[in-house]
């Protein structure tokens, strides 16, 4: 039977130890890659991928080579489980294999779940300045902004992976309708007629003016996508215009019905119900060197429905865990009057802890238990030695005397 | 072999959980709008009320007791609070409240600004200081200085009073028809008296040109692909100049305070994209039609500052933002290879009061590696 088949299959030992092998494998070269791919991309390439393509220097096509991250870890994961569920059985001599089992379960799901949820997004701030939000540097939203609030502007954030996919966006916040006619996942822009550039079919604001050429996707660390779309927005009366979006692009305005928007396509931004206020930063170097010894930012956290207003200092390998999030110290400005911190919500941030915990624990109660049972072996081995010793002396004893 | 039980269910149901995590959806929400970095609004602060709700850092909270025929105005683009007053005749006075950097030792200079404002000479700093009386404000003790000249071509008196506080520098300022303010001192010194000042920010939040700092104030860190991320020229701001946050694809940010309560943004932005379309981006903000290239070209007047070659750009319009009439002086300049923006906008009477300022700001630029 197929499924039975499939059982044997994920329970089987081999898998284990092949999916190590494939694992120490996949560590090796996936380290030694972000040398030329730089940890950005070789992580996305090595690690957060099922297989690993390889082909020939500008060709056009690659072939898979090698499993990839979550397909070595995931079969891992299945393995484990799988094992679980079919062969052990609880038992009180093996409590310290289960924990080590489970700690190793824990430690692959944890991963799995920050790949899945964990957001990571940067808070930039100058002295004297206060956020309720962080922005992330990699993923991007078109943003409709109503600004006819006297005291609020009213959010649409759309995803970028909506306008991705094209087609038609509504709203019930908005008095139009989206269309996404073009979409780029990485755009460079001009000002001016330039070989390889086109003009983005812009009928409206300043992708009138521009001319734009498609580029590769970037994934280097170092470097980013700059997406760019263009976007239709139609009225009951009909269409409105194209707009060109980017975040290379200021917000641009458009008015209906007295109604005044801006739209940009923009680093995604997350609000908080606190804000963070960057009263100082302080860049500390070793004396007579440009050497960084330390660098913090002193900040104020206000937070209004619960009344909290305190000062917290964060500063390397010391963040500030607030709210289910970490605010780490990441970079600051070049005059050292502003600092960025980077942000990680990441709910699962706690696993990695308990299951090393947990697989300690399971190896402490495992050995110990061998190490009690070994320890008693020898203590009962050595007493029967030393009664056979006794014994054999004293038969020796009186046979000589007999003699 | 066992049949599949309970836990194959179990391991199936949360890799679907986990498959369906990442799926995404359009977000609607409301957010306060954004403010200067030092002009942080006391938007529902009334006598001894509680502080504004909203997500921006607590503003210090001001408590007064309201002089008679006063009238409460809210608060303005730099003041915490502002008040104006009227009579039978038709003579107006304003009242305002604004909290800058702090400014403790540059009295001298203070009152110059304030007579400046008023269309009065310049002192020599030893007369500036004569011009002091002291004050109570609050429970503290402060200086007080009047001034009067002319000002839109009408008579204009101030008075202000100022307050050196380790936060900051409070000025209390009444300033309009000099027959009035003369009649609104006395309410205008038992206002002052009245004056309570809870949870004032930290010291640090003074901006750094306010705080008597010399040195380059410049934006930071730039977003990918926007303000580009070269290293910073060095430049020296006018004094009057208050930092603000540098947005996308900008370096730095000031606001320059104008006459009568207006105001101009000062942007400094080095993103690619050529000239001719920063230049035109900046007419489309003022609501201009788009021009050709050539006429674009045309309109610009070459400036000699800093740099390899550098076009100034004065134009007038309606804020595309607010439509307001709001005045637009530019200035491009090359250097190596790059391009740097410089932008005076903002209300009529606030760019020409600052326009010299910001000319002189631009050529006094240093670019790195400049010979």
């Amino acid at each position: 039977m197929l499924l039975n088949r499939l059982i044997k299959f994920f329970c089987s030992l081999r898998l284990t130890v092949a999916c190590l092998c494939l694992g120490l494998v996949l560590v090796f070269v996936g380290t030694l890659a972000q040398v030329d791919l730089g940890l950005y991309k070789a992580q996305n390439e090595f690690f957060r991928s099922f297989l690993i393509y390889w082909g020939p220097k500008g060709a056009g096509w690659k072939i898979p080579v090698f499993p990839g991250g979550y397909l070595v870890g995931g079969l891992l994961l299945a393995n484990l489980v799988a094992a679980h569920i079919q062969r052990f059985k609880f038992e009180g001599k093996k409590i310290g294999l289960w924990m080590i089992h489970f700690g190793l379960i824990m430690m692959l799901l944890g991963q799995l779940l920050t790949d899945l949820l964990a957001v990571e997004s940067g808070m930039r701030l100058r002295i004297g300045e206060t956020k309720n939000y962080s922005e992330s540097d990699r993923v991007y939203e078109l943003a409709v902004v109503d600004t006819s609030g006297k005291d609020q502007d009213q959010v649409v954030s759309i995803p970028e992976s909506m306008v991705a996919r094209g087609g038609e966006i509504r709203s019930a916040a908005l008095p139009f309708a989206l269309k996404v006619t073009k979409y780029f996942p990485n755009a460079s822009l001009r000002g001016q007629k330039t070989d390889g550039f086109v003009q983005p079919d812009a009928t409206q604001g300043a992708g009138k003016e521009l001319w734009l050429k498609e580029m590769p996707k970037v994934t280097v660390m170092e470097e980013r996508d700059l997406p760019s779309a263009v976007i239709e927005l139609s009225s009951p009366k009909g269409s409105l215009g194209r707009w060109l979006v980017s975040p290379a692009l200021e917000p641009q305005v458009v008015t209906i019905d007295q109604r005044v928007f801006e739209i940009g396509l923009r680093g995604r931004r997350y609000y908080k119900p606190f804000s963070v206020h960057l009263d100082n930063f302080n860049h500390g170097t070793y004396k007579g060197t440009e050497i960084a010894m330390d660098y913090s930012s002193m900040v104020h956290l206000h937070r209004p429905d619960t009344g909290e207003d305190r000062s917290v200092r964060i500063y390397m390998n010391n963040p500030l865990r607030y709210d289910g999030e970490t605010f780490y110290q990441a970079s600051f400005d070049r005059d050292d009057k502003g600092t960025t911190l980077q942000v990680v919500h990441n709910p699962s941030w706690l696993t990695p802890y308990f299951a090393c915990g947990l697989v300690g624990v399971g190896m402490l109660v495992q050995f110990g238990m061998h190490l009690i049972g070994f320890i008693k072996k020898r203590s009962v081995g050595s007493t029967t030695a030393i009664a056979v010793a006794a014994k054999a002396a004293a038969t020796g004893k009186l046979a000589r005397k007999a003699s | 072999m066992k049949r599949p039980g309970r836990g194959w269910g179990t391991l199936a149901g949360l890799l679907l959980a986990a498959a369906g995590c990442q799926r995404e959806e359009i977000q609607v929400y409301r957010v306060p709008k954004p403010v200067p970095v030092d002009a942080a609004p006391m938007a529902g602060v009334a006598n001894g009320a509680p502080g504004a709700p909203g997500m921006e850092r607590p503003v210090p909270q001001l408590g007064w007791q309201l002089p008679k025929d006063w009238q409460e105005a809210g608060h303005g683009e730099f003041s915490l609070a502002s008040f104006n007053v009227q009579d039978a005749k038709g003579r107006k006075a304003d009242i305002s409240v604004t909290q800058l950097g702090n400014l403790a030792g540059k009295d001298a200079l203070l009152v110059n600004m304030w007579r400046e404002q008023a269309g009065a000479p310049a002192l020599s700093d030893a007369e500036a200081v004569k011009q002091m009386q002291p004050v109570t404000v609050g429970a503290e003790s402060g200086n007080l200085f009047e001034v009067s000249g002319q000002r839109e071509g009408a008579a204009v008196k101030i008075i202000t009073a100022m307050v050196h506080r380790p936060e900051g520098s409070w000025f209390y300022k009444l300033a309009g028809e000099p027959t009035l303010v003369d009649e609104q001192k006395p309410a205008f010194l038992d206002f002052l008296k009245s004056i309570q000042i809870r949870n004032a920010p930290a010291a640090a939040a003074a901006p750094p040109m306010m705080a008597g700092g010399a040195g380059p104030m410049a934006g930071g860190a730039p977003m990918a692909g926007g303000g580009g991320g070269g290293p910073l020229p060095e430049w020296q701001p006018p004094a009057n100049w208050q930092t603000a946050p540098p947005g996308q694809m900008l370096r730095a940010n000031f606001v320059a305070p104008g006459p009568g309560g207006t105001s101009a943004d000062v942007n400094i932005g080095s993103a690619g994209g050529g000239a001719l379309l920063n230049l035109a981006r900046w007419r489309r903000q003022l609501s201009l039609p788009a021009v050709t290239d050539a006429e674009l070209q045309a309109a610009l007047q070459p400036l000699a500052a800093g740099g390899d070659k550098a076009l100034l750009l004065d134009i007038s319009g309606t804020n595309a933002l607010n439509q307001k009439p709001a005045r637009l002086v530019g200035v491009m300049v090359s250097h190596g290879g790059e391009d740097w923006y410089y932008k005076l906008m903002g209300d009529g009477p606030a760019v020409e009061a600052e326009k010299a300022a910001f000319l002189q700001f631009v050529k006094g630029v240093k670019y790195p590696h400049a010979p």
